[in-house]
């Protein structure tokens, strides 16, 4: 029966049309504020509940678990092919549920809510479009179509300086797109002539001859597209600006699942078809991972605005997650993808908080901040929560991930390893620094004791609605990540087969 | 003996002339005059061709040619009046409200 | 001209006898209803071409009535009438005469359709005038205006210009080859001998010409100025059609050239790059939208001429894709100007449309649909037309020309995205409203559709395309 329904009932793209269709419903309801927002709690949410119930029916096998395949343009050989693996679910799930904390979280938008709610509609489209295509037409298509929405959500409704945010955002994604664009249409043409079959197929590309220095020119083109969305060290810098100005739907998303389309197409796209120029690359990306963790670090601590801290934090977890990469072994990809789901977790968690503290103080200033832990109590657990979290205390969930980096870089990289765990001493400090300046300590400038403005409302029930199912799902993920791990396992060796060394 | 070849070399004089004319005077009537003998070199080169290569095609052509130019010249002196109108000059250095 | 021959060319016919119809008739019924004939006029030109067997292939070795003419017969009759329909409230909130602007449209409409249709040099000719003699006097069309008289003016210098180049490279060619009608031309040529000089001069003092009537760089100067300067409706046709008319009309021009084509291969990959650098430099400082336009047009014919310089069928398929998303997006944008306007005022200056956004989501989604489709921003048609054009640079040994293409595209976000930020990134500013009517809406909600699907769906059409390219 389920087998029957999985197979002949066409789930993928209803996962994947189902937020666009909440988005036009969205532009048709547009004059009720509160319709949209209800449709688009409900849109999130069934797709959630779709994700969850095809991560808890699908069995763990390492190829791939659901496929859909249609003509689209034959002249040029392009089709609609969608396909999910394990690593493609769990990425998946997580969109959908950040996707739903993103809806929850900007409940209270005021400003042309409609549009607001159809534009996270159509990132989420985007997003989950990019984890499903393997036509690597359609999956160019679906990367851009991401950057759209999330140039209107910066530009619309940050904060200060956004439309240059916004601008900054948009330009230094494209100018990597347009690098992969022409690499892909390389790849397709030569492809071509070599077989007479012009394709965009992702099975059929892997198929080509190339020679080394082409090889590694079409690598670099797609290398740069992705290491700029992750973002790595020297190509990071619209981050920070991103996450500052973004409203906190955007943050959410931004550092939840931009970042991670960037590593998924690492991994999917960009290693298995130049194997070669991959190994060559390592050990680079393995030292820019690491520069990145401890130069983010450094930044990190003396950043007062706290959304900018932790838009570094993002730089060096995405640092771990490209140093687990680059060691290239079962133990340390699986830690790397870990990591990218407990980061998405932990990170989009700690934006909903500063959000709700930025609702309730009018401040994200550490120097202005201080001593919430006294006015509101629960809202202080959870951030100390999420804080020890991404700092990477054992128990928690990013510890976990970081762990099994470690490990797996220390079989290759001793020295790297070495430096890295280092690193991780570094994010205590400033994350330790933000829970200081935040919770403990004297009541912020702004606040003095007794006075009216302090007495903020503690937690609501959407937010407690909100914070319990992350809260848990950090805990669990650091206690017991295997169910996470399982699905991974399979495809994580196939990928590493496919690039063709230990 | 007077050749196709001195026809081709006498309009492509007259052609440059109107060229010139074109690029350097100011009156918009003069480069009006200018793109008439531009147009008025292509007329003799096609009537000299016509007879050298004894077709008839070339001598159609001239009366496109005419016609197109009359025709131009009609719209022409038209919005220049138009223009004069406005701004009482027909001076090129005057047509500078749209910014070059 | 035989019966026969007369019943081939019936769109056109009917175009220049509607025109003369509505001409004559307007002069003893004046009123504004005659763009609405005349909008009846073009779909039944267009529909005539659409479903008629035309009996003989080419009328009088100057036009030809196959199939590529005809489709385009049908693309300059539809964007024609959809033009006249955007310009029914505009005529009349600026009070211009009916009959004569619809029949100016009509004949335009009718230039284009022979331009695009042209085997000969002569038809070629006849064409090109036919409509750039209509433009000089639809640009200065509201009497009143010195700027559209100052445009309609310069565009008359510079087209004249253009006109006198053009008329004498037909004369060398001539020279070198004997013939007109383009196959014997080119086969002429070829075994020219000691006169093969003389016609490739001719060949570049015909790209002059066509340089200066399609703006490309360095021939492009006047291009902002006559869209800033004529009326919306009017720049929209201008903009699409009249440039679209003579690339439609080249690529037969260039397939039928043969191993000629080399010889001016590096002055189309000059003319290509100069297009795409020059018109994206000038563009950028733009705070005027129609000015911002026509650079950015500068750029778009750029990629028209990379799909013309690489050749074959495909990169040609590429090229007339592009240029239909172009024009769809482009009359789009100009519709989205017409309707904004009042008696009083046309917005131009970004500063016009600042807060806009709110004020007007539908017009304002689709101007910014209109620019994000220019820009090549998928799932728009745009996109599609420009990763044609760049597939074909790439296939037919270009990379270079790819690489600055992309390039292009990259930094025409920047002005295309500026004014999208003003509509909806800044505080509101406008407070009035600025009515549409229902034509235009209507106008509007084709062309977006046709982006949208186009971009999503672009098989059925690229399909067609291929049937129809000789």
């Amino acid at each position: 029966m389920l087998a029957s329904v999985l197979t002949e009932f066409p789930i993928l793209s209803l996962l994947l049309w189902l937020p666009f269709a909440g988005t036009l419903l969205c532009l048709l309801l547009r004059h009720s504020a509160l319709a949209c927002r209800w449709l688009a709690l409900l849109t999130t949410l069934s797709v959630l509940l779709l994700t969850v119930w095809l991560f808890a029916c699908l069995p763990t096998e390492s190829g791939w678990l659901l496929k859909e395949d249609y003509a689209w343009i034959p002249t040029f050989g392009i089709r609609y092919s969608l396909a999910l693996d394990g690593i493609s679910l769990l990425l998946v799930c997580l969109t959908a549920l950040l996707q739903v904390a993103a809806v929850l979280i900007s409940w209270k938008q005021k400003e042309h809510t409609a549009l607001f709610y159809a534009l996270v509609l159509v990132l989420e489209t985007g997003i989950i479009g990019v984890f499903l295509a393997t036509d690597l037409f359609l999956f160019y298509l679906f990367w851009e179509l991401m950057l759209i929405p999330m140039l209107f959500l910066i530009g619309v409704w940050g904060h200060g300086n956004r439309v240059y945010a916004a601008l900054k955002f948009f330009f230094f994604t494209l100018a990597g797109s347009l690098c992969l664009l022409l690499a892909i249409i390389s790849l397709y043409l030569i492809h071509g002539e070599q077989t007479g079959i012009y394709s965009f197929a992702f099975e059929s590309l892997l198929q080509t001859q190339l020679s080394s220095g082409m090889e590694m020119l079409l690598y670099l083109g797609f290398l740069l597209a992705f290491i700029v969305k992750v973002p790595l060290f020297p190509f990071h810098t619209w981050l920070p600006d991103a996450h500052t100005e973004a409203p906190a739907a955007g943050s959410v998303d931004l550092a939840g699942l931009l970042l991670k389309t960037g590593i998924y197409g690492l991994i999917r796209f960009a290693f298995p078809l130049f194997p070669n120029a991959a190994q060559q690359s390592l050990p680079v990306l393995a030292v820019l991972g690491l520069i990145g963790i401890f130069y983010a670090a450094w930044i990190a601590y003396v950043q007062t605005d706290i959304k900018r801290v932790v838009a570094y934090s993002s730089v060096a977890h995405m640092g771990f997650v490209i140093l687990g990469l680059a060691a290239w072994n079962q133990l340390a990809w699986e830690g790397s993808l870990l990591l990218m789901v407990n980061h998405g977790v932990t990170t989009g968690g700690l934006f909903i908080l500063i959000a709700m503290l930025q609702d309730r103080t009018g401040s994200r200033d550490l120097r202005v901040l201080g001593g919430m832990w006294k006015t509101l109590p629960f809202f202080s657990a959870f951030f100390l929560l999420f804080c020890l979290a991404s700092l990477g205390l054992p128990g928690l969930s990013n510890f976990a991930g970081e762990i099994l980096v470690l490990l797996g870089t220390f079989s290759r990289w001793p020295l790297l390893a070495a430096l890295a765990a280092a690193g991780v001493v570094f994010s205590a400090a400033y994350m330790l620094r933000v829970v200081q300046g935040v919770l403990w300590g004297p009541l912020g400038q702004i606040c003095k004791i007794g006075d009216k403005d302090c007495l903020h409302e503690d937690l609501d029930r959407r937010e407690w609605l909100l914070m319990i199912p992350l809260g848990l799902l950090v805990i669990w993920l650091g206690l017991y990540p295997a169910p996470v791990l399982e699905p991974m396992r399979g495809p994580i060796s196939l990928l590493l087969k496919a690039g063709g060394l230990p | 003996m007077i050749s196709v070849y001195h026809y081709l070399i006498l309009s492509a004089i007259i052609f440059s002339i109107g060229t010139f004319g074109v690029l350097t005077r100011k009156n918009a009537i003069v480069i009006f005059m200018c793109i008439e003998l531009m147009l008025n070199s292509v007329n003799l080169t096609f009537i000299a061709l016509s007879r050298h290569l004894q077709n008839m095609d070339g001598q159609i052509f001239v009366f496109f040619v005419m016609a197109v130019a009359a025709a131009e010249a009609a719209v022409g002196l038209a919005l220049m009046i138009a223009f004069y109108r406005n701004r009482e000059s027909i001076d090129t250095d005057d047509f500078n409200m749209l910014k070059w | 001209m035989s019966a026969l021959e007369l019943q081939s060319l019936l769109p056109q016919i009917i175009l220049a006898l509607g025109a003369t119809t509505v001409l004559m008739l307007g002069a003893w019924y004046p009123s504004r209803k005659w763009i609405l004939g005349g909008v009846v006029i073009a779909l039944f030109a267009a529909l005539s071409a659409g479903l008629m067997t035309p009996a003989v292939p080419e009328v009088g070795n100057l036009y030809s009535t196959g199939s590529y003419a005809r489709f385009f017969v049908v693309l300059w009759s539809l964007l024609g009438a959809l033009s006249l329909l955007l310009s029914l409230r505009y005529a009349e909130i600026h009070d211009l005469p009916g009959s004569e602007y619809c029949a100016l449209i009509l004949f335009a409409i009718c230039g284009m359709s022979l331009l695009s249709a042209a085997t000969s040099l002569i038809g070629l000719f006849l064409g090109l005038e036919a409509f750039t003699l209509v433009f000089y006097i639809l640009i200065a069309f509201k009497r009143e205006d010195s700027r559209g008289a100052e445009a309609g003016l310069k565009y008359l210098v510079m087209g004249a210009v253009a006109t006198g180049f053009l008329a004498f490279g037909i004369s060398l060619i001539y020279a070198a080859s004997g013939s007109f009608h383009l196959p014997e031309a080119f086969a002429g040529l070829e075994q020219a001998g000691g006169m093969r000089p003389l016609g490739l001069a001719g060949w570049a003092l015909m790209l002059v010409a066509i340089g200066f009537k399609v703006s490309l760089a360095p021939f492009h100067l006047w291009t902002p100025d006559v869209y800033q300067g004529a009326p919306a409706p009017v720049t929209g046709l201008l903009a699409t059609g009249s440039k679209g008319a003579v690339f439609a009309s080249l690529v037969p021009l260039f397939a039928a050239l043969g191993p000629l084509k080399a010889d001016l291969e590096q002055v189309l990959w000059l003319l290509a790059a100069l297009s795409l650098l020059a018109g994206t430099f000038a563009a950028l400082p733009q705070r005027n939208l129609k000015r911002m336009l026509a650079y950015s047009s500068v750029v778009h014919m750029g990629y028209l001429m990379i799909g013309l310089l690489v050749g074959g069928s495909e990169a040609h398929r590429a090229l007339l894709f592009y240029l239909i998303s172009y024009a769809f997006a482009t009359l789009a944008a100009f519709g989205v100007l017409t309707s904004f306007s009042r008696v009083d005022d046309e917005p131009q200056e970004y500063a016009d449309f600042r807060g806009l956004g709110y004020l007007h989501p539908r017009r304002s989604s689709l101007l910014a649909a209109c620019l994000l489709s220019l820009a090549g921003i998928p799932p728009l048609v745009g996109f599609f037309a420009k990763f044609g054009i760049i597939a074909a640079a790439l296939k037919g040994g270009y990379p270079g020309l790819a690489v600055i293409a992309v390039l292009a595209a990259l930094t025409s976000l920047y002005y295309y995205l500026a004014p999208i930020v003003v509509l909806f990134m800044q505080q509101r500013d406008a407070r009035q409203l600025r009515r549409g009517c229902r034509h235009e809406y209507f106008v509007l909600a084709l062309c977006f559709s046709a982006i949208l699907l186009l971009g999503v769906y672009p098989a059925p059409l690229l399909d067609l395309l291929t049937g129809i390219l000789p």
